[in-house]
């Protein structure tokens, strides 16, 4: 998955009409977070992807994804290599990995 | 386009917005205009949570270790000080009056008080710790049980509207419909937050970007004191993923720590010989700004902080003195010690971030801003701090102010009979004029002018600011506004674009740009989170003085005008600090 300084970067993508997985290719740093390589691909590779995040402490909770099937939240998770995102099945999909939270399971 | 009328409009959903709402709610309509998702979208959620209470009302109403010697006069008379006397008294007094209530209403909802601490600048112990996460769910949980609040998620407010001179409304933008919202209302509330945003280097979330100071500003309202964002020092700066962390902040107050320069130099000698790192904040961040900005900064632009002197048993104990914060090294979701596993031997990288914006929307003690029917709570006002805030009035502010600005903006809708609503035509057609910038065409990239902006207002109207930098600044301003006038979406489609998020929120940091630049250049000396490098003192000979700005026929207008001192406690605090003769011919200096 990874070679000397760029990962694949898999993302289950979901326009509403179609869903499918996209990979990217992203150039590696080490000391990233998940939701940091995400922001990078939009600004840099493809401005459609959509994501959403907040407070990047682990705190606010609105990060959280499926990564490399694991529910996790993005922000507090390192990118050591390649990784597979995928929306929480859970929440209902605006686009991508943008979902609709209303937090009811917490409050 | 939606229409939604309502009585109150709040805008924001943080602790300020949240409290707002539920105490407008009371005979009112109420509509949440949230950015993000409602309640974990601010500032409030990532905070640390030490709300100030005097320390009576600790021991006497909350049954905390308190000191029954402390008053609210007493913790007034903090505030006043350790803002540099630029607090608005009247403001002050509410303050400390409301702050107890706030923190009791919240214990009794089931949010823990976790212990009582005493932090700098403060006489007494009087940090009531809480979590942010656990206080924003519970003024969630309260918000979603009063049916007569309705909450729009993710909609970004566009635009204040006025009618006479009133606010009568707002237009907002739905990011997951991509539709235009047009809500006419009785009133508005403002508890937008700060604009931290302004920065690369942040300890608050990402979007934190002056919506709601910069609508109001668009909408003919007074800012006051915007020359003051506050910049947190020593916040962690690498590795990326723990970036904007503070719990180094917490080690360098407390450590005999070392803050060093690209050449090993400890640079705080030649600024505080006394107390070095030990100084205050503010004189901390703009000395790492000066070695940053003379070339001498770490690897990736920051200073390093050094422990490594200390040995590794006290470095380990250190961790137990924060149990809030750093409890067996974990910070928020973070594992420290997985991310800096060799700071013992090691500095780390650490840079002043942006943390809290002091000035912003000018309102009186009844949230009222000088539009009629426009009122604002929280960090987005100005006025409570003055040039610093002290430790413990962050989430404080966002409580007690939103509660207040909900509360007045209540009574102000009913005493109306009716909202303004004009016929559909017309606000289909307002609403197609405000939002028509994020369906144009533009061609400039909003990716780069974001961080065009963020780069020179760091390097500009950041930690250190001189005649040069600020004036290279406004040259520049122009251009970015040129380019803000002409960017676009780089994909052309609509719902859940990042980009109209994006587009957005630029065109709110050019304002809040200016404004900080312009009063930066007003304020020729320096004072709390302001540093000047070619005026280094303080001066109270001139500068007792507040900044105001307003839009006046389109042009940005800054006055100087007396710091509101009506209750004289700041002065009789300034004869205690220069004696009985007169403050006339006094000039504090700071810095060697």
């Amino acid at each position: 998955m990874r070679d000397s300084d760029s990962i694949v970067v898999k993302v289950k993508r979901d326009d509403k009409q179609r869903s499918w997985i996209e990979e990217y290719k992203v150039p590696f740093a080490p000391g990233k977070s998940v939701l940091q390589v995400l922001k990078e691909i939009n600004e840099n590779i493809d401005p459609s992807l959509a994501f959403y995040g907040s407070c990047r402490l682990g705190k606010c909770g609105l990060c959280r994804m499926l990564i490399n099937g694991e529910l996790r939240l993005a922000c507090t998770t390192p990118v050591t290599g390649g990784f597979m995102a995928e929306p929480d099945p859970a929440a209902e999909v605006v686009k991508d990995l943008w979902v609709v939270w209303d937090r009811g399971e917490d409050v | 386009m939606i229409h939604i009328d309502t009585d109150v409009l709040v805008v924001g959903s943080g602790g300020a917005g949240m409290r707002a709402a539920a105490e407008a709610s009371d005979g009112c309509f109420v509509t949440v205009m949230s950015k993000g998702f409602s309640g974990f979208d601010g500032a409030t959620v990532t905070a640390q949570a030490d709300v100030a209470v005097d320390s009576a009302f600790c021991s006497d109403r909350l049954g905390l270790d308190g000191d029954a010697c402390d008053s609210t006069d007493k913790f007034a008379e903090d505030m006043l000080r350790e803002g540099e006397f630029l607090a608005d008294e009247a403001l002050v007094a509410t303050h400390v009056e409301n702050v107890g209530n706030e923190v009791l209403r919240l214990r009794e909802s089931g949010v823990h008080v976790l212990g009582l601490v005493q932090n700098p600048g403060h006489s007494f112990p009087r940090g009531v710790w809480m979590s942010g996460v656990e206080i924003c769910k519970n003024l969630k949980k309260a918000m979603l049980r009063i049916p007569s609040i309705r909450v729009l998620d993710c909609t970004v407010l566009i635009d204040v509207l006025t009618k006479d001179g009133e606010a009568v409304g707002a237009v907002g933008f739905d990011l997951l419909s991509g539709e235009s919202v047009y809500v006419s209302s009785k009133a508005v509330v403002l508890c937008c937050g700060g604009a931290m945003g302004l920065y690369p280097f942040v300890t608050a979330p990402d979007g934190l970007s002056g919506d709601g100071m910069a609508a109001a500003f668009r909408a003919g309202a007074e800012l006051v004191d915007m020359e003051f964002p506050m910049f947190l020092p020593y916040s962690v700066l690498k590795p990326d993923i723990i970036s904007g962390v503070t719990f180094t902040h917490d080690l360098a107050m407390t450590l005999d720590v070392r803050a060093l320069n690209r050449e090993g130099k400890r640079y705080m000698e030649q600024w505080d010989p006394k107390r070095l790192e030990h100084t205050t904040r503010d004189i901390n961040a703009a000395a790492a700004g000066y070695e940053i900005f003379s070339g001498r900064g770490s690897e990736n632009g920051g200073v390093y902080l050094s422990l490594t002197h200390i040995p590794q048993n006290i470095i380990e104990y250190s961790s137990k003195w924060f149990p809030e914060t750093i409890a067996n090294w974990r910070c928020g979701g973070f594992d420290l010690k997985k991310y800096l596993p060799d700071m013992t031997k090691n500095a780390i990288e650490t840079i002043p971030a942006c943390h809290f914006w002091n000035g912003g929307i000018k309102i009186d003690a009844s949230g009222a801003t000088s539009v009629p029917g426009l009122f604002a709570g929280g960090e987005g006002t100005g006025s409570l701090h003055g040039a610093n805030r002290i430790s413990g009035n962050g989430v404080a502010q966002a409580l007690v102010w939103g509660a207040v600005a909900g509360r007045n903006a209540s009574a102000w809708a009913k005493r109306k009979r009716r909202s303004y609503v004009p016929a559909v035509k017309n606000m289909t057609a307002t609403a197609k004029e405000k939002t028509s910038f994020i369906f144009e065409n533009g061609t400039e990239n909003p990716i780069e002018i974001n961080r065009e902006l963020k780069n020179k207002a760091w390097k500009n109207i950041g930690l250190v600011r001189t005649e040069e930098t600020l004036s290279n600044f406004m040259t520049d301003i122009r251009g970015i506004e040129e380019r803000i006038g002409a960017q676009g979406i780089r994909e052309k489609f609509i719902k859940g674009n990042r980009d109209c998020l994006l587009l957005i929120q630029n065109r709110n940091l050019i304002n809040i740009a200016l404004m900080v630049c312009v009063a930066a250049q007003k304020r020729r000396e320096s004072r709390g989170a302001h540093f000047r490098y070619d005026y280094k003192e303080t001066d109270d000979r001139i500068w007792l003085k507040n900044t105001v700005l307003a839009l006046k026929k389109g042009a940005l207008s800054v006055r100087a005008v007396p710091a509101n001192n009506s209750r004289g406690r700041s002065n009789s605090l300034m004869k205690r600090r220069y004696g009985e003769k007169e403050i006339t011919d006094k000039c504090e200096t700071r810095i060697q």
